[in-house]
């Protein structure tokens, strides 16, 4: 008896190609694939037009790195932001979380990544050049803000960065961390305690 | 409340790597001393810092509490507080990678869930030496060959420098002892035929009295400053060590190291300005 064939069922290969996506298993993949079955049709099309769109439409700004539509993008060609100020974010959500607070005017360098020797990530396999290449004179930049994450990669990065920016005599300054607002002091880890006394300030 | 299925004790380890896994949750690989390398899910890591705070990055060193889930190799980590964090090796990018490289050895080489107080002591040491190490000096090359070199023999790989390889025998010392790396160490005259090789390559050959003195010493050498500074080793013998012990992990790994992908890349790379 001739085995069937599952490699061409349209139910199977969608399956297929949910589970390629991060933490989705198996499980997850074949209730997501049912879901859609049995969604609308237009609600099927809508999703399969906005993958497809996503992967044409968007591209990265050529003077940020930011994910964006039209080149360059919004925050690039918004002549109300400072274009002394710069700041450097290691993933374009952190650049979201940044935006969010509405606290921030200049512009923005996203880095894709953080040098990273356990995963063999170099300056190469990052947005660095870019980066450097908006330093240069006659560069508007008067200050960079490394913003990258307080964790070892983030401090690595950030203290890398800062060695190549100073070479263009630019001011370098880096986003503080210390203990959250709202947190308690007795639940704080030591590395935190620490970092925060470092970076104590007048009062 | 905590549903128990196995020991919950403190043991000390090393964070070896993090992987984010999901929304809310990490899977650490920590080098502990009552279990070795295991790997353990970091409930809720990555959606609040309360839960681990600082402690959940690579290199940290303190004490983790583990839980074993039942029937699963992926154990639960119910909390971990570090002891020593390591501030400086962030700080250069050399000892940045050395660190790396030493992690990455324990996490490929240390088989899973067999207690390596040994192989635990030696990281930390290496850690703690690069850490230490003033920023204007490189660390020495030396630290990492006895590191490898300690490495290995704590988990049995390591080369066999008196014994015959193949039958056990002694071999006794000469200005040359035949070396066969794939067998895993020297050979002696009934083992070895034909004459020995002048050379010694990646594979082996003849290794000098000197350098079989070498790796010896080498091999018991505490990893600390005091010892590494009045120690000296010519660079035709310390190539010779490193081509060696490339070769002997090499051979253990069967795959390339991505530290090391990460160092050739920071050496191939410039940032200086023009002009
Ligand atoms: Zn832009
Ligand atoms: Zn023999």
């Amino acid at each position: 008896m001739a085995s069937t064939s599952t490699a061409g069922d349209p139910i199977q290969r969608l399956i297929r190609e949910l589970s390629k996506l991060p933490g989705i298993g198996q499980k997850t993949a074949t209730r997501l694939a049912f879901f859609v079955l049995r969604a609308p049709a237009e609600q099927a099309q809508s999703l399969a037009r906005a993958l497809v769109e996503v992967k044409e439409r968007i591209r990265l700004c050529s003077l940020c790195m930011n994910l964006t539509e039209h080149d360059p993008c919004e925050m690039c060609s918004d002549p109300a932001r400072d274009d002394r100020l710069l700041c450097v974010v290691a993933h374009p959500p952190d650049l979201l979380s940044i935006e969010r607070t509405s606290s921030f005017r200049g512009r923005y360098h996203v880095l894709h990544g953080v040098l990273s020797p356990l995963q063999g990530i170099g300056p190469d396999d990052l947005r660095v050049r870019e980066l450097i290449a908006r330093l240069a004179p006659p560069s508007p930049v008067e200050e960079v803000i490394l913003a990258t994450s307080p964790n070892v990669e983030g401090e690595a990065t950030a203290l890398y960065l800062s060695k190549a920016v100073k070479a263009y005599g630019i001011r370098v300054s880096r986003i503080a961390s210390g203990l959250p607002i709202g947190g308690d002091l007795e639940y704080a880890d030591g590395i935190t305690i620490a970092r925060a006394l470092e970076v104590r300030r007048d009062m | 409340m905590r549903k128990r299925s196995g020991p919950t004790e403190a043991t000390p380890c090393v964070v070896l790597r993090v992987v984010d896994y999901g929304d809310a949750d990490r899977i650490v690989t920590l080098l502990s001393a009552a279990h070795g390398k295991i790997s353990a899910l970091a409930k809720g890591a990555r959606s609040s810092r309360r839960r681990f705070g600082a402690a959940l990055g690579a290199f940290g060193f303190g004490e983790a509490l583990l839980e074993e889930r039942r029937g699963q190799d992926l154990w639960s980590l119910a909390d971990l507080s570090v002891t020593r964090g390591f501030p400086n090796l962030p700080l250069e990018l050399s000892r940045f990678g050395h660190a790396a490289y030493a992690c990455e050895l324990c996490l490929h080489l240390c088989p899973p869930h067999v207690p390596e107080p040994t192989v635990l002591r030696l990281l930390v040491a290496l850690l703690d030496y690069l850490d230490g190490l003033p920023l204007s000096d490189k660390p020495s090359p030396l630290a990492l060959r006895i590191f490898e070199l300690q490495l290995l023999l704590a988990v049995g790989l390591g080369l066999q420098l008196y014994d015959c390889a193949a039958c056990g025998g002694p071999v006794p010392a000469a200005d040359l002892v035949p070396l066969d790396v794939r067998r895993g160490g020297v050979l002696c005259e009934s083992c070895f035929l034909g004459p020995i090789p002048e050379q010694l390559g990646p594979q082996g050959g003849g290794l000098p009295a000197s350098l079989r003195d070498l790796l010896a010493q080498l091999e018991t050498r505490p990893l600390a400053p005091e010892s590494l500074a009045d120690l000296s080793v010519s660079p035709a013998a310390h190539n010779l060590l490193r081509m060696l012990l490339q070769s002997l992990i090499q051979q253990h790994l069967g795959h390339a190291l991505r530290a090391v992908e990460f160092i050739a890349k920071m050496n191939a790379f410039s940032l200086e300005p023009p002009g």
